[in-house]
C-alpha cells in the first residue's frame, strides 16, 4: 500500500469524489449488542443473528479501500462488544484509514485504551445523555452508566485518546445540555448535540416520543448563532444533490447488509457475503435509486421558499417516518421551524 | 456538485462498464494524532452527508 498524506493528493481525490460516487466515508455497525436500552435507539434490537466474524469485516475493509474509503466509524450498537474489534480497529489502520469509534464507553479498559492510542484512532465519540446520573441512567435504562462514561473519558484521556462527546436532545434531557456542554467545556473535551432523535431502523415510529421540542431546538440554535456556529441558509441550485446518500457515504449491518447511508433503510444494497462491497456499491440499482431520490429532493426544496427551503432535508428519516421519502417528517418541520425563529430574531435585531 | 480538483492523478484504465479506478490516499499509521485529525477534518469538509445531515456522527457543535 502506498500510504501519503499530501494534501494535493488527498484534495485530488476529494475533487474526484466530487464528480464520481465514492464511499469517501462508511459506517460499518460491528454489532447491535449494547449494555444501554436508551429509551430512543434506532436499533431495531440488542443481539446479532449470524454476525459479520472480524475475518469477514476486515476483508470489506480491502473492498472499501478499492472503493476510495477514506475513513470508517466502527459503531453499533456498541462496538466494543465486537470480539474481534480490536482486529478490525488495527486492520483498519493499517490499511490507511481513518477510523472513528462511536461507544458508550461502558467496555472501555485501561489495556484498550493504550490500544487505541498506539492505532491512533482519530477519537472516541461517547454519548452523553444529562447532566446527572439522574437523568442519564434514566435514558439508558442502566444504573451506573453515567459514572461508567466519565471513567470511560478519564481513562481514554489519560492514554492520549481524543475523546469527543455527544448528546441526542430529547425531551427528557432538553433542560440539561447547557449544563451538559459546560461539563464538556470544563475539561476540554469536544461536544456535539444532535437535535433530531430518529424512527428504529425497522420503521417502529416509538423514539419520536422522545422528540425535543421546538423551544428547546431554538434555544439550542439560538445559542450556536451567538457563537458563530449555526450555518447560514445556503440557496439551493436544481440539479445539486440534497445529501450524500449514495454518493460519498456508505454503511452496513452487524450481518452484512450495506446501505447508501446509516440512516436509509428504503433498499438494501445487497449482502457483502454474497457480493463483494465493490460489486454492491458499482452495480447496486438501489444505490442509485437514492441518488435519484437525493436530486429529487433537492430540486424540490430549490424551488421552495422559506424556512423549509433552508434547512437540510433527508429522505431517509422521512422514509422511515412517514413512508414516503419526499415527504416532510415532522423532525424536519420541527428542526426547521426552529432554525427559522432563530434567523428571523437574529435578522430583526440587526434591522 | 462541482467537479473539482485533479482529473487524472492515479487515475487507472477502468474495465469495460466500469467507474475509474483509484489509488486512494491513505493516512500513514506513523503518523501523529494531529495528522490524522487534519486528514479526517479535510475529509468531512468535503462529505455532504457530514456536514450537513445529522444521522450517525456529530453534526452540532
Amino acid at each position: 500500500m502506498t500510504a501519503t498524506t499530501a494534501p494535493s493528493r488527498l484534495q485530488a481525490a476529494l475533487g474526484r469524489a466530487q464528480r464520481d460516487p465514492i464511499p469517501v466515508k462508511a459506517h460499518l455497525e460491528l454489532t447491535y449488542a449494547c449494555r444501554w436500552r436508551c429509551l430512543f435507539c434506532y436499533n431495531p434490537r440488542h443481539h446479532d443473528v449470524d454476525p459479520l466474524s472480524g475475518e469477514e469485516w476486515i476483508g470489506v475493509l480491502d473492498g472499501l479501500r478499492a472503493l476510495g474509503t477514506l475513513g470508517v466509524s466502527l459503531t453499533g450498537g456498541d462496538p466494543l462488544a465486537h470480539p474481534d474489534f480490536l482486529s478490525i480497529a488495527r486492520a483498519a489502520r493499517r490499511k490507511g484509514l481513518v477510523v472513528k469509534v462511536l461507544t458508550n464507553g461502558s467496555l472501555v479498559t485501561p489495556e484498550l485504551a493504550r490500544e487505541l492510542a498506539e492505532i491512533r484512532v482519530k477519537d472516541v465519540e461517547i454519548s452523553l445523555h444529562g447532566a446527572s446520573a439522574e437523568t442519564h441512567d434514566r435514558v439508558t435504562a442502566r444504573p451506573g452508566s453515567f459514572d461508567e462514561v466519565w471513567q470511560a473519558v478519564d481513562v481514554l484521556r489519560g492514554a492520549g485518546v481524543r475523546v469527543v462527546l455527544k448528546t441526542p436532545l430529547t425531551n427528557l434531557n432538553a433542560g440539561e445540555w447547557e449544563e451538559m456542554a459546560r461539563m464538556a467545556a470544563e475539561r476540554e473535551i469536544p461536544y456535539a448535540i444532535d437535535p433530531l432523535v430518529v424512527p428504529r431502523d425497522d420503521g417502529d415510529p416509538g423514539p419520536l416520543a422522545y422528540s425535543a421540542p421546538v423551544e428547546a431546538m431554538e434555544r439550542l440554535f439560538g445559542r450556536l448563532a451567538d457563537e458563530g456556529l449555526l450555518r447560514r441558509p445556503r440557496p439551493r441550485t436544481p440539479g445539486e444533490l440534497n445529501c450524500g446518500v449514495g454518493w460519498s457515504g456508505l454503511a452496513i449491518d452487524p450481518e452484512g447488509n450495506a446501505y447508501p447511508c446509516l440512516q436509509w433503510r428504503v433498499s438494501s444494497l445487497g449482502n457483502v457475503r454474497q457480493t463483494s462491497v465493490e460489486q454492491l456499491w458499482r452495480h447496486s440499482p438501489a444505490r442509485e435509486e437514492a441518488v435519484a431520490i437525493s436530486r429529487q429532493a433537492n430540486d424540490r426544496l430549490a424551488l421552495m421558499d422559506g424556512p423549509f427551503a433552508a434547512r437540510w432535508f433527508c429522505p431517509a428519516r422521512a422514509h422511515l417516518a412517514t413512508g414516503d421519502p419526499m415527504a416532510f417528517d415532522d423532525g424536519f418541520v420541527r428542526e426547521a421551524t426552529a432554525a427559522a425563529r432563530v434567523w428571523q430574531a437574529r435578522t430583526e435585531e440587526t434591522a | 456538485m462541482k467537479p473539482n480538483g485533479d482529473e487524472t492523478q492515479g487515475r487507472e484504465r477502468p474495465a469495460p462498464g466500469e467507474p475509474p479506478r483509484y489509488e486512494a490516499p491513505a493516512i500513514e499509521w506513523e503518523e501523529p494524532l494531529e495528522a490524522v485529525a487534519r486528514f479526517a477534518a479535510a475529509c468531512e469538509k468535503f462529505a455532504v452527508a457530514d456536514t450537513q445531515c445529522s444521522m450517525g456522527d456529530s453534526s452540532s457543535s
